[in-house]
């Protein structure tokens, strides 16, 4: 369990890496294409690009926002369980989770291979994007995989399932 | 079973899921919306959409707009913008009874303008105002309360992520819906700090003044304050002109943002990757949830439910400002036991359709919702502001935190009502003019 857990967290970080890089391409790329507009030379695929890395930025911290429970929770009423019916809880959400978003991975990896079956390209850059597509399923794996390291990590009693960030 | 039923208990179910499974507001309506568009058509058909529709949304160029102005705000919150921020205001206004409690707001406000969260400000307006308004011997709930409801002003003033995703949700100008919301700001931010002015005048010693400074000082404290005002005006006149898409704008300024905080060495290498970190995890959070919302909606329309609910509302004969009272109260109390942005996004599939065939301005609407999902963020019992705020001020109790920002609540009563009897003057007349 541990060493999943660690194989888990190693995992999610290198694709936060991933993930900033495409934040940062992502800024690059869009200032860019305003100051080339100016020069009336615009990069005519500029917003396909965008919209992809755009796909990577959001996949690459699946995985690690679930494991800092970055999401917001209603736990108004949770929060009044006694802990055995909290972890009893924690436990078939953290499941749910688990099964859930390991059938979003498989449905988008099928939409992927779908894509690339038909060979459809681009609109405008005429270039294949269903890497992006297999990027976004590997991101929702590693979100069902963590909802999975939670749900063992409960039953072991190696965690309270407590934790969470509120943004808005 | 009556398809428009099955929505209804397709709502209920999401309900009872996110109260009591504890599983996040945006998974929530992710599973229940495919559970039930797996019952209204069947498994493949759900399971065949689930993939193309989740590409669609996170691969939408239209949606890129939100990682950028999160960025921004983070790179400014790490270097440290908002202690130059309130430093500024309080050179200005500090001498004034309850002087600091509305340099808070002020603060709150300025740092809004580039911030787009509620929290993110109460987080940050916290750590900087909390212990200048103690060392003053300001009252722990003049004190706390006017940080929270200062934070509020996060989701309020633009760019705020709530109303970009408004806006991208029901396919409305983010542009229009900045500019529409510039004057409500500006109302709300005025309402707040006179509320903060009638306090000391009622509790005198609960906001004394501070020292005076002298216009030197004050025009010394400016500059800093005045890379946030470009900043926004970057933002703003982009939009505005309609030059540059709602993404560019957010690129621009956050480009921008950067080459500031390091021109003026306030960002460090450490600083820099904790903003992309964030930005990530907090962009990540918001697409699920919209994700999730726009599932739950693909859901709600297969089974009809929101025509049949307007047809059958219209059919009732009520006035349509009664129908729109209604609806707020839901947001209210919706606002009061969830996150806004959530609240926000479960509710729009229901209500939105609603008030459009009740021939309500789209951009008034998103103004007035976003005043009162945020009014929910101070108000018990999970006023989210009030939370951060006690989270942050150990010594201050979470009792005291709400009954400090109970004394703003009418500001937002105020600020609604004038925009329900004036949506053209207080609204439309700056969106109108966005290009």
């Amino acid at each position: 369990m541990k060493y999943l857990d660690q194989i888990d967290l190693f995992l999610s970080k290198g694709l936060m890496i991933v993930g900033g890089i495409a934040l940062l391409l992502l800024m690059i790329l869009a200032t860019g294409n305003v100051t080339l507009r100016i020069f009336h030379v615009p990069f005519s695929g500029c917003y396909e690009i965008i919209s992809f890395l755009g796909a990577i930025v959001t996949a690459a911290a699946l995985g690690y926002t679930q494991r800092n429970r970055d999401h917001i929770i209603v736990d108004i009423l949770s929060d009044k369980f006694p802990p055995a019916i909290k972890k009893t809880v924690d436990a078939v959400s953290y499941l749910i989770v688990a099964v859930f978003f390991a059938i979003v991975s498989r449905q988008t990896l099928l939409w992927g291979l779908q894509i690339r079956e038909t060979g459809e390209l681009s609109e405008t850059l005429k270039i294949i994007y269903h890497p992006f597509i297999f990027g976004v399923a590997v991101g929702f794996a590693f979100l069902a995989l963590s909802g999975a390291v939670d749900f063992f990590k409960v039953l072991l009693n190696s965690e309270d399932g407590e934790g969470k960030v509120y943004y808005e | 079973m009556n398809e428009a039923m099955i929505g209804v208990y397709g709502i209920g179910i999401m309900f009872a899921v996110l109260f009591f499974l504890r599983i996040p507001a945006g998974f929530t309506m992710a599973i229940v919306g495919f559970c039930g568009i797996a019952y209204v058509t069947s498994i493949p058909a759900a399971c065949g959409m689930i993939g193309s529709e989740l590409w669609n949304i996170f691969s939408s160029y239209g949606l890129t707009v939100i990682p950028m102005f999160i960025l921004v705000g983070e790179f400014i919150h790490y270097a440290g913008y908002n202690d130059s921020l309130y430093h500024a205001t309080h050179r200005w206004f500090g001498h004034y009874r309850g002087g600091l409690a509305m340099t808070t707001i002020m603060a709150s406000a300025a740092f809004s303008a580039i911030s787009g969260s509620n929290t993110a400000t109460a987080a940050t307006m916290s750590t900087v105002a909390i212990p200048s308004m103690k060392k003053y011997g300001y009252h722990p709930m003049l004190n706390a309360g006017s940080v929270a409801a200062g934070a509020t002003l996060g989701v309020l003033i633009p760019p705020s992520i709530v109303l970009v995703v408004y806006g991208l949700y029901t396919g409305q100008s983010i542009g229009k819906l900045f500019f529409g919301n510039v004057i409500p700001s500006v109302i709300l931010t005025v309402l707040i700090a006179a509320t903060v002015f009638f306090i000391c005048h009622r509790h005198p010693d609960w906001g004394p003044k501070g020292e005076k400074s002298s216009w030197k000082q004050r025009f010394q404290a400016l500059p800093e304050a005045l890379d946030i005002l470009i900043l926004f005006a970057v933002i703003m006149f982009a939009l505005f002109t309609g030059i540059v898409t709602a993404t560019e704008a957010a690129a621009v300024s956050c480009t921008l943002g950067l080459i500031i905080c390091l021109a003026r060495r306030k960002l460090t290498w450490n600083g820099f990757v904790t903003s992309i970190k964030d930005t990530l995890r907090i962009s990540c959070m918001v697409f699920m949830i919209i994700a999730g919302a726009v599932i739950f909606g693909r859901f709600l329309t297969l089974t009809r439910l929101p025509f049949e609910a307007a047809g059958w509302i219209s059919g009732l004969g009520l006035p349509n400002w009664m129908l729109l009272w209604v609806i707020l109260f839901c947001y209210i109390i919706g606002g009061c036991i969830m996150d806004a942005l959530a609240f926000l996004l479960v509710s729009l599939p229901i209500f939105y359709p609603l008030v459009m065939q009740m021939g309500y301005d789209p951009i008034w609407f998103g103004q007035i919702i976003t005043i009162v999902t945020t009014m929910g963020s101070i108000m018990p019992p999970i006023g989210i502001c009030c939370y951060v705020v006690a989270g942050m001020a150990k010594d201050i109790p979470l009792r005291d935190v709400f009954k400090g920002s109970m004394y703003y609540i009418p500001s937002y009563i105020i600020a609604i009502i004038l925009l329900m009897l004036s949506p053209y003057w207080t609204v439309l007349v700056l969106s109108n003019l966005v290009r």
